[in-house]
């Protein structure tokens, strides 16, 4: 099942490198990203493959828009640039041979690996006592690793403080309480869309609340959240959105995550509670750096998505 | 304890870019930076008794994730602090944006948390958020040749590191664990062909971090593009590539049977060579302080490779003196630009004249780089050739040659005299900035057996009658690179050809397969 | 080395990493550029999430009904958390690339590495 899977999933990359026309590559890197849920579904994973479904959603979203601003999709100065048509010559032959032939070296010196797995025992047999919840990645994610998921915070921080910086030149002026202008003749789309809204927006916070118990948490949850506002875009077009503010408090969230975590990990506060109030404790922490991170992520995500509408083309 | 190194800057960064005074935010952030040279002090001394180890949420065993701070980190956080201080004092009033101190401060948290990483993952996160800080700011004026320069640089770094990632992929497989110093102690039992694959693909990583010879294209473009301010490029010069240093220098005692010195020794030669040649053939004033960097960072790999104890430690206090070397040249390079309007060394000229105590800091740094007797760059390259014979010993000898003709090339600018023009306002904390940094390469010269003695807590005794040997080559090799400089070198229309070659983004990830087939392929044999 | 589960999804992850390093080698669009940096990075998370596959530990690692018999079919957490770090840098890292060739065109006018490299030398 999952060799048959992975086998359409290199496929489906081959078809992308021998592709011309951007807006199919677009398409074929959906089904690529949705391939990949999969099989990181199957293979065990399921925190993982939310993580990449909501991902593929978002990165769909910045291709599409990143086109639409500035090219048409059937634009010939970008089709005709992406390979020679011959398929045999000099220029083709020889990447290909180089890349097979690294393929090669690498296939030959791959060490036969044993796998131990003695830290996934100490990992399964511990997490419930030392960080509480139910779902062990996420108690090596917000316990034992917290360390990286800082950082991991922070990234978000600094790639929207980035696309803001970056993205600077020429904003459309926000138009504030515009008319609400449905899109016009897609009365399906929108009544999808409004049937999908609420659900998603509910199915965030769930990801969210749930995230220690089962599959899901922070980061997921928050973008399940931030894609209800690209709904609401796509319905209503409007810029109502306070970028400033909201950068502001997606800030002074992360600020909050890092105390927090430090207060509760790094200085080890548990060891001090009586035992019998453990477990509440790791609880409550748990749940509460999900919401914190699920909302600094659903802020950073609004943001990247209403700075890239705004970016004016020339 | 550690922890708050690496979590105060981060933390002051995100706080100062929420306050709404920006000249108080500036204070507050020069204040920051003394109290962190300080506690880098405090650090530094408490790990010369004991390494000072940090397990995060004091879990079992490796389940968590270790800070280690050893002499090593020690030295390069002292160092980190230090010019990042610098770097500040001399951003006071040129750089007003909250963005600038902003990223200033969180490249400091991720390079000192580099330093103190002693896990293989968290390594790979500071250095994603590391590469993503650089990005923003050496494209910090968004101008036309910046931004190509940038997104090089950003791709370049974000492709490289997934090779990390994959031979991360393998030590965990091998070894079960994540931990630097546990899966150094696993190595130990595991058989060289197993550790061939691992080895190659971080290496590739951390090649390309220290630009060593097919990988070296980014750094010329992203350590002088005109956009980025001055102590961006200083930093980034002086700083940011000793991490990747330090992570060779990590990475191959943890390898330990697999790793390849005599092939970075190689490497590193011809790399050395490499930026010579390419700083020679630059007109652009910061290009070649970068190219002069590639040489640099060439020579110190040579040295900690040769595997000899002196050597390695010459090679530790060389980086930290080329970071102050680099740093003052490129924080002058910074206010002589700024004065001059143009980066073009054959229009420079007179800044004796103009500015002079620019030009004397300027002055104490080329005599510091190109290893002047009683300059801080003598005492290292005295230590880094120390007992090298044969081939090697001519090599090194023409790369401190080569060294020391850019040195005369860059010299050119300092005399002579322009058309008239009015003395330029400058600003007084650059000043200050510049001349401790050029004080500072004469004093790690003359004090350089105690400070050595201090910073890497050994005997270190000078041999005098081989020192005045080596000042005698010295002498020689300075009068032979004046002779070959201005015979060959200036006005050689040949060379002009070499400056035209360069590298897009595509021939760079080419240059990381070629290396990466040819770290294995020599592993194999 | 055998043809047996493990391997074949570890090559084929490979042959993925090496599919998407063609593409950065051959693409002259920055767009494919990227795109194909996005395929690497995925290749990468594919591999890492594949380890365990080989003894048959595929059962998420959620809840608490696993004793010593049923432990050996968990899958490794510790992948699977380093992975969804990694999918959230590799986000951060997309929009910020995307945005950056946005910049980039609006400045060039062009997609293509090699223009942009001889328009920038033209100056």
């Amino acid at each position: 099942m999952i060799q048959t899977l992975l086998v359409l999933w290199l496929v489906i990359a081959l078809l992308i490198v021998r592709e011309k026309n951007i807006a199919r590559i677009i398409i074929y890197l959906g089904i690529f990203s949705l391939l990949s849920a999969l099989c990181y579904m199957l293979l065990g994973s399921p925190d993982v493959a939310m993580a990449e479904a909501a991902t593929s959603a978002f990165t769909t979203i910045f291709f599409i828009i990143c086109f639409e601003k500035y090219f048409s999709f059937t634009d010939a100065q970008i089709g005709s640039q992406v390979i020679e048509n011959k398929l045999i010559s000099l220029k083709t032959l020889a990447p290909l041979g180089f890349v097979v032939f690294l393929f090669a070296i690498f296939v030959y010196f791959i060490p036969d690996a044993s796998g131990i797995d003695s830290l996934r025992n100490m990992y399964m047999s511990g997490f419930m006592a030392d960080v509480g919840g139910n779902n062990a990645v996420t108690a090596i994610y917000l316990g034992y690793r917290v360390y990286d998921t800082l950082f991991e915070a922070l990234m978000v921080v600094i790639s929207v403080v980035a696309v803001i910086h970056l993205s600077a030149f020429s904003e459309r002026a926000p138009e504030r309480g515009s008319e609400h202008s449905e899109i016009e003749g897609s009365r399906m789309a929108v009544f999808a869309i409004q049937i999908i809204c609420p659900v998603m927006i509910l199915f965030g916070v769930y990801l969210i609340l749930n995230g220690h118990l089962t599959p899901g948490g922070g980061f997921q949850g928050g973008l399940a959240a931030a894609a209800f506002f690209i709904c609401r875009y796509m319905i209503y077009d409007v810029y109502d959105i306070p970028i400033g503010k909201l950068s502001r408090l997606e800030e002074m969230v992360f600020i909050g995550i890092v105390l927090f975590a430090i207060s509760v990990i790094f200085l080890g506060t548990a060891a001090y509670l009586p035992p019998i109030y453990l477990p509440v404790f790791q609880n409550a922490y748990l749940l509460l750096v999900n919401a914190l991170i699920g909302l600094k992520v659903a802020c950073g995500f609004i943001i990247l998505f209403y700075r890239y509408i705004a970016v004016e083309g020339e | 304890m550690l922890i708050y190194f690496v979590i105060v800057p981060i933390l002051l960064a995100v706080f100062l870019y929420l306050f709404p005074f920006e000249r108080a935010a500036r204070t507050i952030a020069i204040l920051a930076q003394m109290g962190l040279v300080g506690a880098s002090v405090y650090l530094f001394t408490l790990s010369r008794e004991n390494s000072v180890v940090t397990a995060i949420g004091n879990y079992d065993d490796v389940l968590g994730i270790f800070l280690r701070a050893d002499t090593l980190s020690a030295v390069f956080i002292l160092l980190t602090s230090f010019i990042f201080f610098i770097a500040a004092i001399y951003s006071f009033n040129e750089n007003k944006s909250r963005l600038f101190w902003f990223l200033l401060f969180i490249w400091e948290g991720s390079l000192i948390g580099i330093f103190l990483a002693g896990d293989f993952f968290n390594l790979f996160v500071l250095t994603e958020v590391a590469t993503v800080t650089i990005t923003i700011l050496i494209m910090y004026d968004r101008n036309k040749r910046a931004l190509y320069d940038g997104i090089i640089f950003f791709m370049v770094n974000i492709v490289v590191v997934q090779f990390y990632l994959l031979g991360l992929g393998y030590i965990y497989q091998l070894t079960g664990v994540l931990d630097l110093e546990a899966a150094g102690a696993a190595f130990q039992g595991l058989e060289r062909s197993q550790m061939i694959l691992p080895y190659a693909l971080v290496m590739t990583f951390v090649a390309l971090k220290c630009a060593l010879l097919p990988m070296f294209s980014w750094l010329p473009k992203a350590h002088s593009t005109p956009g980025a301010p001055p102590a961006v490029s200083a930093v980034l010069s002086g700083l940011q590539i000793k991490g990747g240093v330090y992570l060779l220098i990590r990475f191959q005692a943890i390898f330990g049977d697999g790793a390849m010195p005599e092939f970075f020794l190689i490497l590193g030669l011809t790399t050395a060579l490499f930026g010579i040649i390419l700083a020679l053939v630059q007109v652009d004033f910061k290009r070649i302080l970068a190219c002069s960097t590639i040489a640099q960072i060439g020579l110190i790999v040579v040295a900690i490779n040769i595997g000899n104890y002196y050597n390695y430690i010459g090679s530790l206090y060389h980086m930290v003196n080329h970071a102050v070397i680099k740093a003052a040249l490129f924080l002058c390079a910074g206010m002589i630009v700024h004065s001059y309007g143009t980066r073009d060394i054959t229009k420079i000229r007179g800044i004796m004249r103009q500015m002079p105590l620019v030009g004397i800091s300027m002055i104490l740094a080329l005599l510091g780089i190109i290893g002047m007797p009683f300059f801080n760059g003598s005492i290292s390259k005295y230590f880094m050739m120390y007992h090298v014979e044969g081939p090697l010993f001519w090599i090194m000898l023409l790369i401190n040659l080569g060294t020391i003709m850019i040195g005369i090339k860059l010299s050119a600018m300092l005399f002579g005299r322009l058309e008239e023009k009015e003395k330029p306002t400058q600003d007084i904390l650059q000043l200050i900035s510049v001349l401790i940094l050029g004080l500072m390469c004469f004093g790690l010269g003359v004090f350089g057996e105690s400070v050595m003695l201090i910073l890497f807590n050994g005997e270190f005794r000078m041999d005098w009658f081989g020192y005045l040997e080596k000042s005698a080559i010295f002498a020689a090799s300075l009068v032979v690179g004046y002779f070959i400089f201005n015979k060959f070198i200036k006005n050689n229309p040949y060379l002009k050809t070499i400056r035209e070659i360069e590298l897009g983004f595509r021939g760079m990830c080419v240059t990381m397969g070629v290396f990466f087939a040819l770290i294995l392929l020599v592993a194999g044999i | 080395m055998g043809i047996d589960g493990i391997k074949i999804i570890e090559l084929l992850t490979i042959a993925m990493f090496f599919v998407g390093f063609y593409g950065l080698i051959t693409s002259k669009n920055i767009i494919k550029s990227i795109i194909f940096v996005v395929l690497i990075e995925t290749a990468v998370i594919m591999f890492f999430l594949g380890l365990g596959y080989q003894s048959g530990a595929l059962l998420p690692p959620i809840g608490e009904s696993f004793n010593n018999d049923t432990m050996a079919y968990v899958s490794d957490p510790l992948p699977q958390a380093l992975m969804i770090t990694a999918v959230v840098i590799g986000l951060s890292t997309t929009a910020i690339n995307i945005v950056l060739f946005i910049t980039l065109f609006r400045k060039y006018q062009t997609a293509n590495w090699d223009i942009i490299k001889s328009i920038k030398n033209l100056e």
